[in-house]
């Protein structure tokens, strides 16, 4: 026992896993680039108030029609529309609702999916069965064409967008979390940890799910891209958030008339779109990359 | 003076059961551990080994496997009888498990120090703190021959042998009565092996532990154990000390058999014996003794009748060789 006191350590700092998952993830510059956008979409959208009333965002002002950007050498930078209405300000207002829409319903569907798929996975037999055939039908209907389905069942607004959205990528997270516990559940750790003495919920808690975490970020990240991506689609075909409320495909579906004549109009809300979307599946990389401890040097 | 009984396993069978088939793994065996004694459990793979000791710590796939009958006792309570509680206190605290494979089952998410810390959250019934687990934490990883310092890193960033040090340390952490060791070695090379075994036999005298040492290599036993059990199909086919089984003259012809497919370091020979055949499916096990279609000294009561236990002091044999000298 001597012989343990002598080369006893210091004491290494205990860093919490929140923090060593951020000194990985900052190693990498795509993940930061994209944490960089998200962030400055995301305080526009808090602040929204700062720059403009939510009035101004729907009040129409037939004098100030198709002013061009002005890129910060004037009061609209991204100039105004067909009914004088500031494009920034549509643009900061219609972040809150794509954003709040791409993380609620992925969020929602991953909590939904993931217990299906748990469940599923821990059950088995008929309990399994029902599920992932339920799984099958819903997968099998394209996502924008079930969208649509409840939508024109429910009606447009963003509550039904929202439902719609989450049914339509249960599947997806359900069949993810399947897979992942059914390997898991096999693993000779597992047992061991049954050896020891843990019990089922502390295997869940302690084994399962932190192994099962990253595939799971990984495809909330793609998938919540993805949402914004088909939210923006809903509004477009005239489905999601109904004129003249402020939402990116809303506004690129009014701005396809004067295309030609005042492109800026369809590339303001079109870049958003993108640079969101982007900005959200290079994060979600970093993540995965930062909380696999396979992958750090 | 003999030590007390520790854990005593009576006519266990333990079988699988499908839809298909039912497999017959264990077939009522019988034996005995004393405290701090090592019984080595030694035989072809397929005998039944794994799921003997499986079994003992009740962690069969609940869907296929059964225990039809038997009883286990362990410090004069009969496990096949526990509740939930005192399945999970016994797991782990009173009897721990060393598996084969040290590359997976360790969590590959988990610091290795947490990993063991985990072991004595779950059976910290001294009320120790945080602070003091700590403590409890360094000293094994010390105990096991690994810097405490190392405690943060993950499983990927240690070596088999290392990791198998590892899972050795979690599984004495709360010094168990028992230490169930399912082919330690096996997926370790020749020099970690021994470190391995060192290690263990190291820690068994220091921690008074009894060992069930389940492996099929008979250097090990000759090693490491007091007793020895020779499994074949699913039976106890030769029970004795290490030595009856290396050195009397009695032995089952398995036992023969397995011991002439080693080869002798003092002797050249082309090829090495080996037992012709292979171990009966256990789904269908044939009539008599299990192992006559491969024996030698095949008599026509062995494909009829079981054989008896033929007994010399503590030494224990199941074949009709010798069954009818002593009746």
């Amino acid at each position: 026992m001597t012989r343990v006191e002598a080369i006893k350590p210091k004491r290494r700092k205990k860093q919490s896993q929140i923090a060593l998952v951020w000194h990985q993830y900052k190693k990498s510059k795509t993940a930061m680039f994209g944490l960089g956008v998200l962030s400055v979409f995301v305080l526009l959208a808090v602040f929204a108030g700062f720059f403009a009333s939510p009035e101004s965002v729907i009040a129409t002002n037939q004098k100030a029609r198709f002013i061009p950007p002005s890129w910060g050498r004037g009061p609209h930078i991204f100039g105004t529309d067909e009914y004088g209405r500031d494009v920034f300000a549509r643009i900061i207002y219609g972040s809150r609702v794509s954003l709040s829409i791409g993380i609620i319903s992925t969020s929602c569907a991953a909590v939904i999916g993931g217990l299906l798929g748990a469940a599923a996975a821990y059950y088995g037999g008929t309990f399994d069965s029902i599920v992932m055939r339920f799984m099958d039908v819903i997968s099998s209907i394209p996502q924008i064409l079930l969208a649509m389905a409840v939508v024109a069942a429910l009606g447009a607004n963003m509550t039904n967008l929202l439902i719609a959205l989450t049914v339509s990528s249960i599947a997806t997270y359900a069949r993810l979390v399947r897979s992942t516990v059914l390997t898991l559940v096999e693993q000779d750790f597992i047992e061991a940890a049954r050896a020891c003495g843990s019990s089922d919920l502390r295997i869940i808690v302690k084994h399962i799910i932190p192994n099962s975490l990253s595939p799971i970020i990984c495809q909330m990240a793609f998938s919540s891209s993805g949402m914004i991506l088909t939210a923006a689609s809903m509004s477009y075909l005239g489905l999601g958030i109904q004129p003249p409320n402020p939402e990116w495909g809303s506004m690129l579906a009014s701005a396809k008339t004067y295309m030609w004549t005042y492109p800026y109009l369809i590339t303001v809300p079109g870049v958003c779109i993108v640079l969101a979307a982007l900005s959200i599946t290079l994060i979600g990389d970093g993540i995965r990359d930062a909380v696999d401890p396979r992958l750090k040097d | 003076m003999v030590a007390k009984e520790l854990l005593r396993v009576e006519d266990l069978y333990v079988m699988y059961k499908t839809d298909m088939e039912e497999v017959h793994a264990v077939n009522g065996i019988s034996f005995t551990i004393r405290e701090q004694e090592t019984l080595g459990l030694v035989g072809e793979t397929g005998a039944g080994k794994t799921s003997t000791a499986l079994a003992i710590l009740r962690l069969l796939p609940d869907r296929t496997g059964r225990i039809p009958s038997g009883n286990i006792w362990f410090q004069g309570k009969n496990i096949l009888e526990m509740d939930h509680e005192e399945l999970r206190r016994l797991r782990g605290g009173d009897i721990a498990m060393i598996f084969q494979d040290p590359m997976t089952s360790l969590n590959p998410v988990i610091p290795v120090g947490q990993q063991i810390a985990e072991a004595l959250l779950l059976h910290n019934e001294e009320g120790l703190t945080r602070e003091q687990i700590e403590d409890r934490v360094d000293e094994t990883l010390e105990l096991v021959g690994i810097p405490s310092s190392r405690k943060n890193e993950y499983p990927h960033q240690f070596s088999g042998g290392m990791k198998q040090r590892v899972v050795i340390a979690i599984a004495l952490s709360c010094n168990p009565r028992l230490l169930i060791a399912d082919e330690p070695t096996t997926a370790l090379d020749v020099t970690i092996q021994a470190q391995v075994l060192a290690l263990i036999n190291e820690l068994k005298e220091k921690l008074k532990t009894a060992v069930l040492m389940i492996t099929h290599d008979l250097g090990i036993i000759a090693e490491t154990c007091d007793k020895v059990a020779v499994m074949y199909a699913g039976e106890i086919i030769e029970y004795g000390t290490v030595e009856d089984i290396f050195e009397a003259d009695k032995h089952h012809p398995y036992t023969v058999g397995l011991f002439g497919a080693i080869p002798k370091i003092h002797e050249e020979t082309d090829r090495l014996e080996q037992i012709e055949g292979l171990m009966p499916d256990p789904t269908d096990l044939p009539p008599g003794c299990k192992f006559h279609p491969r024996c030698k000294h095949c008599m026509p009561v062995c494909r009829e009748k079981e054989p008896p236990v033929f007994q010399e002091g503590d030494h224990l044999l199941k074949c009709h060789l010798f069954g009818n000298s002593s009746g």
